[in-house]
């Protein structure tokens, strides 16, 4: 029983509802009826099917309307006879263009480009055939109208994109929102259009014409879809700025070639073939375009005329013959029938009579009407000969008539691209040019190398034919080229200086693989995208790779799909179940994939006793590889991270990150394709233990960005996580993270690993967390957050036995007062961690005490405790732990440098901890010691050293996010500044480095931050502000005890006021710098209290020597620019009594500053002597 | 209002050093400023005072009272002088079987013109060579009396 009410129609293969009448599915694009009334259906799958795979293809539908008036008056029988005439006639169109006649429904047809087989172009095949079917529906419908008064429209809609293709049911198709979308766009195309989305727009809008249409509302989208109007084909292809800007690079000795070639022609007034030969996109096509733009700009331009030879499309014979007749004789694409004869008649009778031959003029017009489609003036039929052979020789000789008259003009260079895609003629004709002009002509021809498969002797063995190869660009080559395609940044000049996206430039570089093609259109999507992933492939480039697998037999192509999943590189072995089911011979597939140039074998390889085979070109991987469907790479993931595991046996640990790789993508696949949830649980678990260890691993070799993702990857797992395997893989995402210097990410993920700890009522992973979080908060300079963590997580384990969680606590919290300047509670809190350390025997801690203990010491005077400790500090880290030396050796160098004066000790310590904390992947550390590194080079006036260290350590921070360890840097470019002479810009700096300084609790940087200011302050001849400095500097000293330092800072004030005048009080400081000084015994301190003395003596005498005293102790020191600087001293105090003694020092003083690489103090201290 | 700072490794265990500090009676001991003292209790605690007599800036050898302010056994003690408000803060802590001391001497004024002369005489030089001296003199002590330690 039914009620009679049509039904919903239901998709067969995906099971949605769909609205009364569709004709296709909304969700998928399958039929939702039999195919019945179309002409053919698709022939059903042969046993050798195509196999099932993602493609990247071109779908149109087409869709008659307006038929309704003819059924009216017509008997059914003749309106079906109708329809069916029609659309066969338009299915022509499709396979004409290289498409597939996917199925036919009632009034509509669809056409699939990239299905079963892929051409390069197959969006510009689709529109064009969409175009083409548009006007052979203008013919049907003069004929429908002739001879039964109806006329259909037409709609047409093209989408691009992937597609699922293979078998459903019994039938080869395509599946995918991209047909649902073409559906829907030939919906809503106007009646006689053909509409396109973006995709299909984006891969053919230099070819051709389009209108934009304001977005459409579709069914079944959220969003209005962009949608363009195809108005024409264009006979050029558009280029693009960009393009036209590419440089040539790598290609000069053939460009040199080309031009020698056609001066020979120029000489010898005979033909020359030069055949261009290479892979696409390699540069065939804008050597070319070199070649024809140096020729245009040169005195005596030969003619130019260029031929394509298409890649599509019967009876298009002779093509590139007709474009370089259409150029000659200005013949336009929309000229009339009748026109274009006449300009054809014209030119060739005129060329030809030019050279006495009036009679061939009108014969040879005629015959090469024909390659152009012409046909003369009925009253003027022309003479076709039932001979084929004869019509030939006979097109020839018109056609050689017609080319030896224009180069008899003057030389001809007649370019002829894309051969290899050229008809039989065509290539017998540029061989019968070859042979018989008589006239300087150079035929340049472009051809990939499959022209050498059909004409294996092509150009070869004739003395009048060069063939020039293009192999790939060089890898120096191609970064030159990508860098020149990418945007300059503003302000940049023209042929260099910085470009936007620069840190793409070698990813891009590596991915094109040498090919300019394929580099130039990955820098356009990045620009077009407005993007810096490098990864995706633009469609241009893939569906020239996909043509190519496509042209592959298909077992190799099988076969290269497996290899894909193995990688880059893969085993022979990797491949043995893929062979054993194909049933091919692997050893030969091998080989021959290897001689098509796609593969080549390694050097050695990975596995011991696996033969190792490499893909030659990236890309083809990569898209071999996104043919596969999902379910297909997650089985062959698994199998691979099988055979390697299998194969690795004892070194699977040194194979493991490579493993979990294959096992964590089979687990996304996996996700993606749908598996059945316990199948799929296996596989995440899988996942998860693989990558966790690869984790593991990859942390105790200190790659640490390598672990961070294989830990974020493992998380990303979540369904088959628990919430201890969170906490525990979170803990140690966050411990690399921090020391790669993600702060933010470390202290997010411990905080909710924290959670989880307290909730198991895990008193010492609580607290070690909070000391974790601790250290990360003090990374950003948060000092009282960072504090408040310490001591929560002391209060939870004080009580309680001796654990390693609590001496790290103790230890950190000590770290932290040491660099605040909190000694006591540094020292108390270091006693407290080496107590502990000792009793659990933890040398790695106990390394960490004596290096608070050592810096305290120093900072106090006791150098002889100071280094005892810290020499203990940095054996005991040597012994434990390799990131521990860095902070051992950091702090060495530090109290080597400023207590004792011992730059060469002090530089050995830092070099060494650079090292370690390179090899550690220690970013923040490193900051430190480029910087240090620095200001030793200052000592000694070592600028480049110090612009490297400023700039490294500058680039490192900013980089990391380091922003409080910016101060570093910060003094560096401020003593840069300083040293040029740029007061302001030096005082910006200094500032900065201080504000930075105090804000992280770097107490000494801060204090350095200010005495430089002061020294610049005083240098630019703001006394006061230079002593107000000081005395701010000599606060921090108070309060942080870096009594070392505040001897340099006292002697530096007494200066300051000797040269202010403040003679009283300039000798109080001096003589309390000297008392310091003397109980101390700090060499620096000596240096300068001498200096201050010189400065405040009031004996003339006395002053020069304490002066000479104080040069040569800082001459000892090797600290040269503060030698100098006491000549300054003197001859600014000598001023007013002793000018000539005061100019003498002070030209001395300049002389010096200069011969040390500081022109511009120097010149400050002329201007003061002509002042 | 001025302030030092002293810090010091004292070569004597922090027993041996708070033994000097928490018992007034035996800072004429090593602080050769004291005079003499007296209304010290045996044990003092926060809030205790006694009577000390010092030598000032200038030779004067004013009789002023003291308060002990802060006082946490083994590693703080802060005595300030009610008349001027002259004070100092001792920190002890142990540092690899020595002492690791801090001293801060400063001045606080409190109302009325006799404290305004001392603030003034305790410049910052003053206050540093006091606290160097009192330290160095701490360090001689405990050398003296080794039973001490």
């Amino acid at each position: 029983m039914s009620c009679g009410a049509e039904l919903a129609p239901i998709c067969p293969s995906c099971g949605a509802e769909n609205p009364s009448g569709a004709k296709f599915c909304i969700e998928c694009g399958s039929p939702l009826t039999d195919a019945g009334a179309g002409p053919e259906p698709r022939p059903e799958i042969a046993a050798e099917a195509p196999p099932e795979e993602r493609r990247q293809a071109t779908v149109l539908f087409a869709d008659l309307s307006g038929y309704t008036a003819a059924a009216e008056r017509m008997d059914p029988e003749a309106v079906k006879a109708l329809v069916d005439r029609t659309l066969r006639r338009l299915g022509e169109e499709i396979e004409r263009f290289g498409g597939t006649i996917d199925k036919f429904i009632g009034d509509n047809v669809m056409g699939v480009f990239g299905a079963p087989i892929a051409h390069e172009d197959d969006p510009e095949r689709a529109v064009r055939a969409g175009l083409a079917m548009q006007e052979a529906m203008e013919g049907a419908n003069r004929q429908g109208q002739a001879r039964h008064g109806v006329s259909f429209s037409l709609r047409v809609g093209i989408n691009s994109g992937e597609v699922m293709a293979g078998a459903v049911g019994d039938r080869y198709t395509v599946m995918g929102d991209v047909v649902n979308v073409a559906a829907r766009l030939q919906a809503a195309a106007r009646p006689e259009t053909v509409t396109v989305g973006e995709s299909t727009y984006r891969a053919t809008r230099e070819v051709i014409s389009y209108e934009r249409l304001e977005p459409l509302q579709l069914k079944g989208k959220e969003e209005p879809v962009p949608a363009w109007e195809a108005t024409r084909a264009l006979t050029e292809p558009r280029r693009g700025i960009s393009r036209a800007r590419t440089p040539l690079i790598g290609r000069e000795e053939e460009a040199s070639l080309l031009l020698s070639l056609v001066e020979r022609i120029g000489h010898e007034g005979r033909p020359h073939l030069v055949t261009v030969i290479g892979q696409a996109g390699v540069g065939k096509s804008r050597l070319l375009r070199e070649l024809v733009s140096t020729l245009i700009d040169s005195d005596d331009p030969p003619t130019i005329r260029s031929g394509q030879c298409p890649p599509y499309g019967s009876g298009i014979a002779y093509w590139a013959l007709a474009e370089v007749l259409n150029q000659e004789f200005e013949i336009l694409d929309t000229d009339s029938p009748e026109l274009a004869w006449e300009k054809l008649r014209a030119g060739v009778t005129g060329l030809l009579e030019e050279f006495g031959d009036r009679e061939a003029g009108e014969r040879n017009a005629r015959l090469l009407a024909i390659p152009l489609g012409l046909e003369p003036a009925e009253e003027e039929p022309t003479q076709v000969d039932a001979d084929p052979q004869r019509m030939r020789e006979a097109l020839f000789s018109a056609a050689r008539a017609v080319v030896e008259a224009i180069a008899r003009r003057r030389p001809l260079v007649l370019a002829i691209d894309d051969i290899h895609w050229a008809d039989e003629g065509m290539l017998d004709l540029i061989d019968h040019l070859t042979r018989w002009v008589r006239a300087p002509l150079l035929l340049v021809c472009l051809t990939r190398d499959e022209l050498l498969e059909r004409r294996p002797g092509w150009g070869g063995g004739r003395r009048n034919a060069t063939t020039i190869s293009l192999e790939p660009l060089t890898a120096d080559e191609t970064r030159e080229l990508v860098a020149a395609l990418m945007p300059k940044r503003p302000g940049a000049d023209e042929d260099g200086g910085p470009i936007e996206g620069g840190d793409v430039v070698p990813q891009v570089a590596e991915r094109s693989g040498g090919n300019p093609l394929f580099a130039e259109e990955m820098v356009n999507r990045l620009l077009e995208e407005d993007t810096v992933e490098a990864e995706a492939l633009p469609t241009t480039v893939q569906a020239l790779l996909a043509a190519r697998l496509d042209s592959l037999d298909r077992l190799e192509r099988r076969l290269l799909q497996s290899a894909s999943v193995v990688g880059q590189t893969f085993w022979e072995g990797a491949l043995a179940a893929t062979a054993a089911e194909e049933g091919l011979d692997l050893g030969r597939t091998l080989a021959a994939l290897e001689e098509k140039d796609l593969l080549a074998p390694s050097e050695g390889s990975r596995l011991t006793g696996e033969r190792e085979y490499a893909f030659k070109h990236v890309l083809i991987r990569d898209v071999a590889y996104s043919m596969l469907p999902k379910s297909v790479r997650c089985r062959k993931h698994v199998e691979v991270g099988d055979f390697i595991r299998d194969r690795a046996g004892e070194r699977s640990d040194a194979l493991i990150g490579l493993i979990a790789e294959h096992f964590a993508r089979a687990a996304a696949l996996g996700s993606e394709a749908g598996l059945d949830s316990d199948a799929l649980a296996q596989l995440q678990m899988q996942a998860l233990e693989s990558l966790e260890a690869a984790g593991d691993a990859a942390a105790a070799l200190y790659s640490n960005a390598e672990a961070f993702d294989r830990y974020t990857a493992a998380l990303e797992l979540s369904e088959s996580l628990d919430d201890a395997d969170v906490a525990r893989i979170g803990e140690k995402q966050g411990d690399v993270a921090l020391r790669i210097g993600r702060v933010d990410a470390a202290v997010s993920v411990w905080e909710r690993c924290l959670k989880y700890h307290r909730a198991q009522e895990d008193l010492a992973r609580v607290a070690d967390l909070h000391r974790k979080i601790g250290a990360a908060l003090w990374h950003k300079g948060e000092r009282r957050a960072s504090i408040d963590n310490y001591q929560r997580g002391i209060d939870l384990l004080k009580d309680g036995p001796p654990c390693i969680e609590l001496v790290r606590l103790y230890e950190e919290a000590a770290s932290l007062y040491m660099h605040t300047g909190d000694n006591m509670l540094a020292i108390y809190a270091s006693e407290k961690a080496l107590r502990l350390a000792e009793r659990l025997d933890e040398a790695r801690a106990a390394s960490r005490a004596h290096g608070i203990f050592g810096r305290v010491f120093g900072r106090i005077g006791d150098s002889e405790k100071a280094r005892e400790n810290l020499e203990r500090s940095v054996a005991l880290a040597r012994d434990s732990d390799r990131a521990e030396a860095v902070r051992a050796l950091l702090t060495l160098g530090y109290h080597l440098e400023v207590s004792e004066a011992d730059y060469a000790g002090a530089t050995e310590a830092y070099r060494e901890a650079l090292e370690i904390a390179h090899e550690v992947g220690d970013l923040p550390s490193q900051v430190e010691l480029h910087a240090s590194l620095g200001q030793l080079a200052v000592e000694s006036a070592e600028w480049e050293e110090v612009e490297r260290a400023a700039e490294a350590s500058a680039r490192l921070a900013e980089r990391e996010g380091l922003h409080g360890k910016l101060c570093f840097p910060d003094v560096m470019r401020g003593v840069l500044s300083w040293r040029d002479g740029d007061w302001e810009d030096a005082a910006k700096h200094f500032r900065r480095a201080h504000e930075l300084g105090e804000q992280v609790g770097r107490s000494e940087v801060a204090f350095t931050a200010l005495h430089w200011l002061a020294i610049t302050l005083r240098d630019s001849g703001d006394l006061a502000a230079a002593e107000a400095e000081l005395t701010k500097a000599l606060d921090i000293c108070e309060r942080a005890g870096l009594i070392a330092q505040s001897v340099e800072a006292i002697s530096a004030r007494a200066v300051v006021l000797a040269l202010s005048g403040r003679g009283e009080q300039a000798r109080a400081a001096a003589e309390e710098a000297e008392r310091l000084s003397s109980r101390l015994h700090y060499p620096v301190g000596e240096a300068a209290t001498a200096e201050a003395a010189g400065a405040t003596a009031a004996d003339p005498a006395e002053s020069a020597a304490r002066i000479d005293e104080a040069r040569r102790r800082w001459l000892e020191l090797g600290r040269p620019l503060d030698a100098s600087r006491c000549l300054v001293v003197r001859g600014r105090l000598l001023l007013a009594d002793d000018p000539e003694a005061a100019s003498d020092l002070l030209a001395a003083a300049a002389d010096e500053y200069e011969s040390l690489g500081a022109p511009a103090l120097a010149a400050r201290v002329r201007e003061r002597v002509e002042a | 209002m001025s302030s030092v700072k002293e810090r010091a490794l004292i070569e004597a265990p922090v027993s041996a050093v708070w033994a000097l500090l928490d018992d007034p009676a035996r800072y004429s001991e090593w602080n050769e400023d004291t005079i003499a003292v007296t209304g010290a209790p045996t044990k003092i605690e926060r809030g205790s005072s006694f009577t000390m007599t010092t030598r000032s800036p200038f030779g004067m050898q004013p009789t002023t009272q003291f308060v002990v302010e802060e006082l946490d056994d083994l590693h703080e003690i802060k005595l300030r002088c009610q008349t001027s408000g002259f004070y100092s803060h001792w920190f002890l802590t142990e540092a690899q079987g020595q002492t690791f001391a801090e001293v801060e001497l400063g001045v606080e004024p409190i109302a009325g013109l006799r404290a305004r002369v001392t603030s003034a005489m305790h410049t910052k030089s003053y206050l540093r060579r006091s606290a160097e001296t009192a330290v160095d003199n701490l360090r001689r002590a405990l050398k003296r009396t080794p039973a001490s330690r």
